[in-house]
């Protein structure tokens, strides 16, 4: 476009030519206006009046510079001005406004026109509309920059996918090794199992009790030797549950399996056969799962048959030795009492000291076959109770009025705080047992003179005897044993008094077995208090045996 | 006039003992040492009150016991019978009572006097 404002220049110069000439011929295609050497517009073409929307009258002395849109700075205006007049050619792109409002876009040249004298009497300019130009450019700029926008998103996503191939392959090795490795351990360990099966099997192939594996449909899966010698039968020989059962008690061979396959229960059966007792158990055979299918019952046959003949002449022996010894012991007891009370004569005090010490070794002598034949009971798990409802203060205050003269001697005062009725549900002899024993401990034991305090606690179910006395007390590194056998406090066997050390530990067995408990408190020198509970009904889930245990 | 207690105990150095306690508190003592006589004893009417051992040879207590409840005489099943033994198992001393027992003794374990405490327990009046 320069080059047609250089030529109008040339045409306005040579003079030649006619102005009026020339804006005809840019009527149709460019914005032409002349403005004064201020900017202020002496003429517009049709053409400028059609693309502004303005009218000549509208423009006629006012600036181009309400045309502005905004889209430029300032800077380029001052730039445009300062060409302009110091008699340059300015030549542009601009974006201006129209009066509705909307854009359009102009190549523009402005050029000064220069009297004859060479001063600046007008500006001429001449704006060619690139409006459409410009928006393809605006979208080409747009599209090439969403493109790179996308390029580079693109690129980035890439540089991604190659970490998470990277870290993905980095996984993919990690799980390879751990499968192998797995693997390996999986083989290791197939190969211990293996081993430590072949073990088992040859222990249980070779142990002396019998041993059978039979699954729901009781068919045998596994018999050892010994079951075959048992049946008197070779390996190889056919072997089925029949057999056994026949062989074995039938009710009690099928009543042992039936328990194990439908209660699923484990159960011990003594069976007697050709002069051997066998002890049968049975365990059932889960899965292994959390839901425990039942897979089939496990049976062990122990010979038994020496160990019963041994418990049982045992037990004939204790029997008949504690009858035998109290048979002795009644008459020495009867006798010594006759004499004591002097039916049969006046004794001087010799003579009455010797038949106390007779009369004192005798009941000592019975004590002590009583103790023992209670132990053998309790090792035995054969102490029998009948419980029943009874009031334990009867019981207390019965045994404190058969020891007031024990008490008396030793000068030991015994106080009794309890309610008139105290109902407790237990066997009458043995907790009679029970309290007469701690409430001779607690005279015995005392100081002289010395005192007990009887009193007690009721809660829901459990009555509590506190038996306080002020006695010798027992020495703590000592405490924890004085529920054993045999076991006597060191001070008290210096302090002269006797007992069999198996007091306790039969109190113990006892008031465990009623469902109750015992515990004491002590100082030495200060005195022990011992705290026994009985139920005061009948306990519902009797765990009894488990107890006994010293 | 002195009430009659039939003692069954064949042990000789317990029977002395007692009878001469029961002698000594005025009671008249019929001994036997073992089971058999039980039942004739008590048919003759003289006896009050029968302290029966158990562990006796030809009889034991316990059959004299059935004897006695299976008698169709019933005049000797109102006689008292304490069973004075030295076994002691609670399972003797049900079955005792089952029988007709009116009490228990484990020997060795009383004095003569609460033995004797026992005896006027039960005597009848």
């Amino acid at each position: 476009m320069a080059t047609g404002v250089e030529l109008l220049n040339h045409f306005l110069e040579s003079d030649n030519f006619r102005v009026a000439q020339v804006f005809e011929i840019l009527a149709d295609i460019a914005l032409v206006t002349v403005t004064d050497v201020n900017g202020n517009i002496v003429y517009v073409n049709e053409y400028f009046t059609k693309v502004t929307q303005y009218t000549e009258s509208e423009m006629l002395g006012k600036n181009h510079r309400i045309l502005k849109s905004g889209h430029h700075s300032d800077g380029i205006y001052q730039n445009m001005w300062a060409t302009i007049t110091s008699g340059k050619v300015w030549q542009g792109e601009i974006k201006n406004r129209a009066k509705d409002g909307s854009y359009y876009w102009v190549n523009s040249t402005i050029a000064p026109i220069f009297d004859e004298q060479g001063v600046i009497k007008n500006y001429i300019a001449v704006r060619f509309l690139i409006t459409e130009s410009k928006k393809i450019e605006e979208k080409l700029e747009n599209n090439a920059a969403e493109l790179k926008m996308a390029v580079e998103k693109l690129e980035e996503r890439e540089v991604e996918y190659e970490k998470i191939k990277k870290i993905t392959l980095s996984i993919l090795e990690d799980l390879d090794a751990e499968k192998r490795a797995v693997e390996k351990k999986v083989i290791q360990r197939t190969e211990q199992i293996e081993a430590e099966r072949h073990k088992l099997l040859q222990v249980t192939e070779n142990m002396n009790d019998g041993a059978i594996l039979i699954n729901v449909n009781k068919e045998i899966i596994f018999a050892n030797n010994k079951i075959y010698q048992i049946l008197g039968l070779r390996r190889g020989d056919e072997l089925n549950f029949d057999s056994i059962k026949k062989h074995f008690d039938i009710k009690a061979t099928e009543k042992l399996f039936n328990k194990c396959l439908l209660n699923k229960s484990s159960h011990i059966s003594e069976v007697e056969v050709k002069g051997r007792i066998y002890e049968m158990f049975s365990h059932c055979l889960g899965d292994g799962s959390v839901a425990g299918q039942l897979e089939g019952c496990f049976v062990l046959i122990s010979d038994v048959t020496d160990v019963k003949l041994l418990e049982r002449s045992k037990s004939d022996l204790v029997a008949v030795a504690s009858h035998q010894l109290r048979t002795p012991l009644t008459a020495m007891r009867g006798n010594v009492e006759m004499l004591i009370d002097e039916s049969f004569g006046q004794l001087n005090t010799q003579q009455q000291e010797l038949l106390d010490d007779i009369n004192v070794s005798t009941k000592r002598l019975i004590g002590m076959v009583n103790d023992m034949l209670d132990i053998t009971k309790i090792e035995r798990g054969k102490l029998e109770m009948v419980r029943v409802s009874v009031s334990i203060t009867d019981i207390i205050k019965s045994i404190i009025t058969d020891l007031s003269d024990y008490a008396g001697n030793y000068g030991v005062s015994v106080s009794v705080d309890l309610p008139d009725q105290l109902t407790v549900y237990v066997d009458e002899s043995r907790t009679r047992q029970v309290m007469q024993n701690i409430i001779d401990n607690a005279i015995k034991y005392n100081k002289r003179p010395g005192k007990i305090e009887i009193s007690s606690h009721t809660s829901e179910n459990f009555v509590e005897i506190i038996v306080k006395d002020y006695g010798l007390g027992i020495p703590l590194i000592e405490q924890t044993k004085i529920f054993s056998r045999f076991y006597r406090a060191s001070n008290i066997i210096n302090s002269g008094s006797s007992g069999s050390g198996l007091g306790l530990y039969i109190v113990r067995s006892i008031v465990s077995q009623l469902g109750g408990s015992i515990f004491f408190e002590s100082e030495e020198g200060v005195g022990t208090t011992f705290f026994v509970t009985f139920p005061i009904r009948e306990i519902l889930s009797n765990k009894t045996n488990v107890l006994l245990e010293g | 006039m002195a009430q009659t207690i039939l003692l069954c105990e064949d042990e000789e150095f317990v029977a002395r003992s007692y009878i001469r306690k029961f002698e000594l508190e005025g009671f008249v003592v019929k001994h036997l040492i073992n089971g058999q006589a039980v039942i004739a004893e008590l048919e003759s009417g003289q006896i009050d009150l029968v302290l029966l051992d158990l562990m006796m040879p030809i009889k034991t207590g316990f059959e004299v016991l059935a004897d006695i409840q299976n008698s169709s005489n019933e005049a000797i099943k109102k006689i008292p019978v304490i069973v004075a033994s030295n076994l002691g198992q609670n399972t003797d001393i049900e079955e005792a009572k089952r029988l007709g027992a009116v009490d228990f003794i484990i020997k060795s374990n009383v004095s003569l006097k609460e033995m004797v405490a026992k005896i006027k327990e039960h005597l009848p009046q």
